[in-house]
């Protein structure tokens, strides 16, 4: 059942570009994969395709079972996230150079922050998702650690969305390290808001303020 | 029916109550039930009549719809104003949340002197979750002076009421002797048990004890078998120091580790 797009739109605390990547996210862990085009089907099989198609397939399974409450269904997102991306990696990168003047426990901190931050914002807006397709319909290499592997997303309620996830492959373990949609990285944006935020803060200000994000409640019966 | 007379009258006016009761009970519970089916609009539609009406417990549950932008576009604001309703009427999660906002200044300009008078009612309330963030504030001086006493207080206050994240920092707060006689054995006993409860920074905490043998007898294996549990639930500094033990320790060793960490089950 769609829901109205109404609900990603409007006043949100996120820039556009971030709520086009919620959405990209959404549908590449809740899709129903489609069908390959024949043309696709050759590229399809390279370990980053695979690694984004198994992804999809699991994360369906999980929002699928029934009578499984939605906290529970969030927790089961978080490990398909965690699994699925290489988090260390996004979090360095997104606090840019002050990952590199931050102390070892401040590093420590701010990270365990940031991954708590990220799945809650994701596992939130996937948990109660019910089902777009996504079909992949090439992969390139990327430098000479990266696969970057071009999605088309079909959505009942808008036209589609290409979405661009590039995946870094070592030793056969293939991660997410960034998700483009309509050529905006998700790592760049998110950078660009930490950086103006640490204008006004400091580290520890961040840090705070992603825990105070993550430490808020659910819903209560 | 034998047992427990009681008085007719008073049995008249609890049916009277429940019945009373029961309609605004019944659209609660059908707004959780559509909750937790991801259908938050349906959930926004019964629980909004509620929350009109003063009901603590639906106002709360609407502002985190706001928060989280479920069923509704996401409206922080919205979100600090319904939790404020809820906090007024002295219901511990709205007034937890209110002062996360209020850290965060999300919604509402950040203000850690309130935040910190919330945060104590919520944990005078006896929100674990509450005593540990108001522990916290006192151990970074937010909104008060620092306090590392205060801190290990409420810390502990959280960490008895069986808060991981608490267990795992009074177990910090025992070795690095911050606002507490410096305790090994105290350090281990309180990583141990956020790490039996699955929590991976205690885990690997608790391996390092297990490796350094301080405040526990010294045991490679158990060391391994802790790291490798962290490493699993993807601690990254615990995968690091995996390489670190298993460049140490026999073959047959790191494989009697990953069998116990194999059959290991987190403690409910």
């Amino acid at each position: 059942m769609a829901r109205p797009p109404r609900q990603w739109a409007g006043k949100s605390g996120l820039p556009d570009v971030h709520r086009r990547i919620v959405l990209a996210l959404i549908a590449v862990l809740a899709a129903v994969p489609g069908a390959p085009s024949a043309a696709a089907d050759t590229v399809a099989h390279g370990v980053a395709s695979q690694h984004i198609k198994k992804l999809g397939e699991e994360a369906i399974a999980s929002l699928r079972t029934p009578g499984l409450a939605l906290e529970a269904r969030e927790a089961r997102l978080r490990k398909l996230l965690v699994e699925g991306f290489d988090m260390a990696f996004i979090g360095r990168f997104v606090l840019g150079r002050h990952w590199r003047t931050a102390s070892p426990d401040q590093q420590s901190e701010y990270m365990q922050a940031f991954s708590e931050y990220i799945l809650k914002v994701y596992s939130s807006r996937l948990g109660g998702y019910a089902g777009e397709t996504l079909a992949v319909v090439s992969e390139r290499p990327a430098g000479d650690k990266d696969v970057i592997v071009n999605t088309r997303i079909d959505r009942p309620s808008g036209p589609p969305i290409e979405a661009a996830w590039r995946v870094r492959v070592a030793d056969n373990d293939p991660r997410i390290i960034d998700i483009a949609v309509s050529g905006v990285s998700m790592a760049v944006t998110q950078r660009d808001e930490f950086a103006s935020v640490l204008q006004r803060n400091s580290l520890n200000g961040l840090i705070e303020r992603l825990r105070a994000r993550t430490d808020k409640m659910a819903a209560s019966r | 029916m034998t047992g427990v007379r009681v008085p007719r009258r008073l049995t008249a006016a609890l049916a009277l109550a429940l019945l009373a009761a029961s309609p605004a009970r019944a659209d609660f519970e059908a707004g959780w039930q559509a909750y937790q089916r991801g259908d938050f609009a349906a959930a926004l539609a019964a629980w909004r009549p509620l929350a009109a009406a003063g009901d603590a417990r639906a106002t709360y549950n609407l502002g985190v719809l706001y928060d989280e932008g479920k069923g509704v576009v996401r409206d922080d604001a919205k979100a600090v104003d319904l939790w404020r309703q809820a906090a007024d009427k002295g219901f511990a999660p709205a007034q937890h949340n209110l002062a996360n906002s209020l850290i965060a200044g999300d919604g509402v300009a950040a203000d850690y002197r309130e935040a910190l008078a919330w945060m104590h009612r919520a944990a005078d309330q006896g929100l674990a979750r509450s005593q540990y963030t108001l522990g916290k504030m006192y151990a970074y001086g937010l909104g008060v002076a620092r306090d590392p006493a205060q801190a290990v207080g409420w810390i502990r206050k959280a960490a008895d009421s069986g808060d991981v994240r608490a267990q795992y920092n009074l177990g910090k707060m025992y070795r690095d002797g911050e606002g507490v006689a410096h305790d090994l054995g105290q350090s281990a006993s309180w990583f141990r048990r956020a790490a039996e409860r699955g929590y991976a920074q205690a885990q690997a905490a608790l391996a390092r004890r297990y490796a350094a043998g301080e405040g526990v007898a010294r045991d490679p294996v158990q060391a391994m078998m802790w790291t490798v549990l962290a490493a699993r639930q993807g601690l990254e500094r615990a995968d690091a120091q995996r390489r670190a033990f298993a460049a140490q320790m026999s073959p047959d060793d790191i494989a009697q580790a990953e069998k116990l960490a194999d059959r290991w089950r987190p403690r409910p």
